[in-house]
């Protein structure tokens, strides 16, 4: 089906790229988006709360609103993935892995590279149409994490990019120009965006890194026209407000809780999902003693005050780095006989949580990866700790290692088949307990941790019931994963492995019906869209991106 | 079996392989340099490119009669420590992904320099488009190029 809209999105389009106008679009979407003022981009909000229809997009982070990672699209499918090949292919530029995850909308791929370099680039032959590079401040701090950026988000005519040295940039999505900047904290401090921001109405919503640097952890929403700051929500409480009781003297102030992984938003209920990252320092929880609210926790958030509204903790006083910056996925089903709108998330501490979003009720909790620290969830939803599972000085074997039994990397949930799909690691570490001193703008560790490697690490990706956790098959991989998987109409799930090779899986059984060796590591999440009518899947490897189709 | 006499990399070699033998697999199985790889296989990708008196060829459709008594070079034998200029040119642009066609690459590279030691970017498309790069690392190989071609910085 071909549409075409009306001489307002026409005409704007034109001297973007010279290609044809925005086509196949679901009817539904085209009616909201025509409705809107003259004044709005292409890319308003409404088109992004329907993008689930908007079939030649792929238009926040995850896809969609509700972070799961699924595309109805089903030109690619299991009869046909075999003869999948690439069509074009992008090198980005040498040295640091590709996190990223492309914006596609109105013939346009917007990708992200190290250190925070953004390129629009023709969807059709991924010729650069511009490309933005920041000068990034030379004395640059990234404590603990690789000098990465996983993508832009999109909103009106604007592509917003976060920066390694804490800078929140507003660019013109035809030219690239700089519309607005803002300088949003000190990276001499820690604090730094690796993330891909997320656009809402009006706003758009960060959150930093740093969780190694003893900053104290935000999520910020600013302006989407101006920049101007809406509302901060600090990660950890202050004295006097709920929670800073959860921190044993005056830890609060170095508490982490970094925010460093694009969150989901629910529309209807008008609530913001976020995760949480490890408390400070990672390794030593002598210092800080309690629960350490809000650490690994998700929170749900109001979207225009950052009013919390109420928060679950996974790993209550972790001591083991194990970040909530999962990605937190929003699926409504039957539970128990009765629709509900549910938050369901593979933790890095290894347990997978059905929670009800509306409320934080804990309804579900099971194990999904090899762990050894928790005898499972109490009926709250708390894990039963194992004693002797906290770091020492002589270091203590405990699985999973910090980089947990999963990671950053997105899964995926398919509606069709009900199933979620996680990238697991399988992989132990020897954790250390020792002295912690806070300075500014340095490490905050407490300790450290040997990962196990060799034979003993490897990886899968499990698909799991949503509902009840059960595993209902696993695809092997080598090694420990560090690549996010997406489900398709089409029956498929697609992923890569370190080992360079791009697959794609039968969304029910599991089994691979397509591979390419694309020559190095494979460090992002799948998307796919329709272009000029056929099925696009794009994945990147090494430092380059690829774009996927079947022949004509 | 028979008999050859080959310079390879400066050095004097005797081997002994059935005539009409590639010169590839005496570079590899004969020799033990295996720098040089085995891509396609009929002369199309350029993976195996190695110099012959100066000038780059395909070793995998080159017989051992052809090069006996003429001087060959591989990727080891371009320089004795990495300092050939395409090769600090490769390394400090970060050309590789993979990294099989690369070697192929860094000979076709060096044999286009010594030809023209400015080339153009058509020229330099021109000149390298047969050597192919599944990973599709061109902007860098050109990059490179372009970079050693100017004696090295940025």
């Amino acid at each position: 089906m071909e549409l075409r809209i009306g001489p307002m999105k026409r005409g704007q389009r034109t001297k973007l790229t010279g290609t044809r106008g925005l086509r196949g679009a679901a009817l539904a979407t085209l009616t909201v988006a025509l409705a809107v003022p003259v004044v709005h981009g292409q890319v308003p909000y409404e088109r992004i709360v329907g993008a689930i229809d908007d079939s030649e997009s792929w238009l926040t982070y995850n896809g969609t609103y509700d972070g799961q990672r699924f595309s109805p699209l089903d030109q690619i499918n299991r009869e046909n993935v075999s003869a999948l090949r690439p069509v074009w292919m992008y090198q980005m530029g040498p040295r640091v892995g590709l996190e990223v995850t492309p914006i596609v909308a109105d013939g346009v791929m917007y990708v992200t590279s190290s250190p925070s370099n953004v390129s629009a680039l023709d969807l059709a032959t991924g010729r650069p149409l511009w490309t933005f590079e920041p000068q990034i401040r030379e004395d640059l701090r990234t404590l603990g994490f690789p000098p990465v950026n996983r993508g832009v988000a999109i909103l009106d005519d604007m592509v917003y990019v976060g920066t390694l040295d804490a800078r929140l940039i507003a660019l013109d999505a035809r030219t690239g120009a700089v519309r607005w900047e803002r300088q949003v904290a000190d990276n001499a401090l820690g604090f730094s965006f690796t993330l891909a921001p997320l656009a809402l109405d009006g706003k758009i919503i960060v959150g930093t890194s740093g969780g190694e640097a003893g900053i104290r952890g935000w999520i910020d929403a600013y302006d989407a026209k101006t920049g101007e700051q809406v509302w901060r929500f600090w990660t950890i409480p202050g004295p006097g407000e709920p929670g800073n009781e959860t921190w044993g003297g005056d830890s609060w102030e170095n508490g982490a809780g970094a925010t460093w992984l694009t969150g989901s938003y629910d529309p209807e209920l008008d609530l913001l999902y976020w995760g949480i990252g490890n408390p400070g320092p990672d390794w030593n929880g002598d210092v800080r003693p309690g629960d350490n609210l809000y650490t690994c926790s998700v929170v749900a958030l109001d979207p225009d005050t950052g009013e919390l509204r109420w928060h679950f903790q996974f790993t209550p006083h972790d001591t083991h780095d194990w970040d909530a910056n999962q990605i937190q996925v929003l699926i409504d089903a039957e539970w128990e006989g009765t629709p509900r709108k549910l938050l369901v998330t593979a933790n890095r501490n290894a347990f997978y949580y059905v929670l009800d979003r509306e409320t934080g009720e804990f309804l579900h909790g099971k194990e999904y990866g090899y762990q050894t620290w928790a005898e499972g969830l109490d009926e709250t939803g708390r894990p039963i700790v194992i004693p002797g599972t906290d770091p020492t000085e002589e270091g203590t074997l405990v699985y999973p290692s910090l980089q947990g039994s999963t990671n950053w990397f997105s899964p995926s949930y398919s509606p069709q088949t009900g199933l979620f799909y996680v990238a697991v690691r399988e992989m132990g570490a020897v954790y250390f307990k020792g002295e912690a001193e806070y300075e500014a703008g340095e490490y905050y560790l407490g300790g450290g941790e040997r990962a196990l490697s060799g034979d003993e690490a490897a990886g899968k990706i499990r698909a799991l019931d949503a509902l009840t956790g059960e595993k209902r098959w696993d695809f092997p991989l080598l090694t420990p994963p560090w690549s996010g998987v997406m489900a398709t109409g089409g029956g498929l799930v697609f992923g890569g492995s370190n080992e360079g090779n791009l697959y794609a899986l039968d969304a029910e059984s599991g089994e691979p019906l397509w591979d390419f060796q694309a020559g190095g590591a494979s460090r992002a999440n799948p998307i796919t869209y329709l272009h000029d009518g056929r099925q696009r899947v794009v994945m990147s490897a090494g430092t380059a991106i690829i774009v996927f189709g079947l022949r004509d | 079996m028979a008999v050859y006499m080959l310079r390879v990399n400066g050095e004097e070699q005797r081997v002994e392989v059935e005539p009409g033998t590639p010169l590839l697999w005496v570079i590899r199985d004969a020799l033990g340099l295996t720098g040089t790889k085995y891509g396609c296989g009929i002369s199309q990708c350029g993976a195996c490119t190695v110099h012959v008196d100066g000038r780059a060829v395909r070793s995998c459709q080159m017989g051992v009669e052809e090069v006996a008594g003429g001087a060959v070079t591989t990727i080891e034998g371009l320089s004795e420590d990495r300092s050939h200029p395409i090769q600090e040119a490769w390394i400090a642009e970060d050309v590789p992904q993979c990294g099989y066609c690369q070697s192929g690459q860094v000979m076709a590279a060096a044999a286009l320099l010594a030809d023209n030691p400015r080339p153009t970017d058509a020229q330099i498309d021109r000149s390298m488009a047969r050597n192919v790069c599944r990973c599709g690392t061109y902007n860098r190989i050109r990059r490179a190029i372009h970079r050693a071609a100017r004696g090295g910085g940025s």
